[in-house]
């Protein structure tokens, strides 16, 4: 908890540095969150590809947009909601240019694994399991258990009740069991 | 702690670019405040070139005075929600928004009724149809430069559900433009009020979320611009 607050803190000072005309903050800024939303984009899009030209364009978004992230503010919250809107935006532009969404049966969806179910079942099983939730459940899943945003932080970045957004993720949490519970009987049998 | 990632070139090269000191934004409700400074001068102008309500020896000035008051905090407190809306992570959950436009549309029907419970008003003879279109091109012409500040305070944010915060800018500057619009209108009839003054806020809430979806689809083209200029660009993919 303390060490999260640290990093949040460290985040904010990179974000005000960054503001102020510092090029080595935002490359600290990078790589501090780059991984985790890069994380998150792959769990929205279900594509390392995609999800690697969408990070260029969730920074290029941040770059453009960097004044409007207010100092005394989580870090966070703010760079994921960008990123969201980055995927959404695509997402229509993908649909107007024909490409659709979409994996072919025994192809494995790139998803990244929350460390709470991953004691369930092997990496692959989860990975499986997380990719037939529902988009809206998977998404509270892996902002809260994989980039351990707060209930509130997560809300912020969908745009609901920070209730909402616990139930989504207790929801996605429960079905996962079941899904995974599901897997492991037909494994034994 | 995930090790760093790898700055790709073409993002280094952008930012290098344009690296200027940016000065953050205010918050969404000092803002707003730019907004209210429309009001006072849109009252100038309406009691200028219009006048006062004629009703207003029965009505009262604190009865007038305190339906303005209401109206615009009203139509404020939705600019400011507009306002929080165009920063990312800023915006209210999806139905507290819409509770504050349900809100706003109570305010201003119960301003109409206490009203009219207050003085009967300026009779006319078609309450429907005498004076409405005059009052609704009025009330719109009061609520448009409102809308234009609104419109800009949220495009120089960063709106990300841009259809939200024009919607919630909108209504909010068809209230305030209520509020304005009262201290001139001297009709209490409730037919006349809910449905042109009602139609005049609806429309500037309707042409919010209009500019809203314009910028919307306007992203998404340059998303498709970007989307057709990185498919060259060499890749390096960070770690997870």
């Amino acid at each position: 908890m303390g060490d999260d607050r640290e990093r949040e803190e460290a985040l904010a000072l990179l974000m005000v540095a960054y503001q102020n005309g510092d090029a080595m903050a935002f490359e600290a800024l990078y790589g501090g969150v780059a991984g985790p939303i890069f994380g998150y984009l792959r769990a929205l899009t279900r594509d390392a590809a995609r999800a690697e030209d969408l990070l260029q364009e969730t920074f290029l978004q941040v770059h453009r947009v960097r004044h409007t992230f207010e100092p005394g503010r989580p870090v966070k919250p703010w760079l994921y909601a960008i990123a969201r809107n980055v995927f959404l935006m695509d997402r229509r532009a993908a649909g107007r240019r024909g490409r659709h969404e979409g994996l072919a049966d025994d192809e494995l969806p790139d998803v990244p694994v929350p460390p709470e179910v991953e004691s369930l079942a092997d990496r692959d099983a989860v990975r499986r399991a997380l990719a037939q939730l529902p988009p809206d459940r998977r998404e509270a899943i892996v902002l809260h258990h994989v980039a351990g945003l707060s209930f509130q932080e997560v809300a912020a970045v969908l745009g609901v009740t920070a209730g909402a957004a616990k139930l989504r993720a207790h929801r996605g949490v429960v079905e996962l069991r079941r899904l995974l519970g599901g897997a492991r009987e037909a494994g034994d049998a | 702690m995930r090790e760093p990632a790898a700055l790709p070139d073409r993002l280094r090269r952008a930012v290098a670019a344009d690296l200027r000191p940016v000065r953050p934004l205010r918050s969404p409700a000092l803002r707003a405040v730019l907004v209210a400074a429309w009001v006072p001068v849109a009252l100038a102008l309406v009691l200028a070139l219009l006048g006062l309500r004629r009703d207003l020896p029965s009505l009262g000035w604190p009865m007038a005075l305190a339906a303005l008051a209401v109206e615009v905090a009203f139509g404020l407190a939705l600019v400011a929600l507009a306002l929080a809306e165009s920063v990312p992570a800023r915006g209210a959950a999806r139905i507290r928004s819409l509770a504050a436009l349900g809100a706003a549309a109570a305010a201003l029907v119960v301003q109409a009724a206490v009203t009219r419970g207050a003085s009967e008003g300026v009779a006319v003879p078609r309450p429907l149809t005498t004076h409405g279109p005059a009052c609704f091109a009025f009330q719109l012409a009061v609520g448009v430069p409102a809308l234009a500040l609104v419109a800009l305070l949220i495009a120089r944010a960063a709106p990300l559900r841009a259809r939200w915060a024009g919607l919630l800018g909108g209504a909010g500057a068809g209230l305030v433009a209520d509020g304005v619009y009262h201290l001139h209108c001297p009709i209490t009839d409730l037919r006349h009020v809910l449905v042109w003054h009602g139609a005049a806020s609806a429309a500037l809430a309707l042409a919010g979320l209009v500019a809203g979806l314009a910028w919307e689809r306007r992203q998404a083209r340059a998303m498709r611009r970007h989307a057709m200029s990185r498919a060259d660009a060499p890749r390096s993919r960070p770690t997870a």
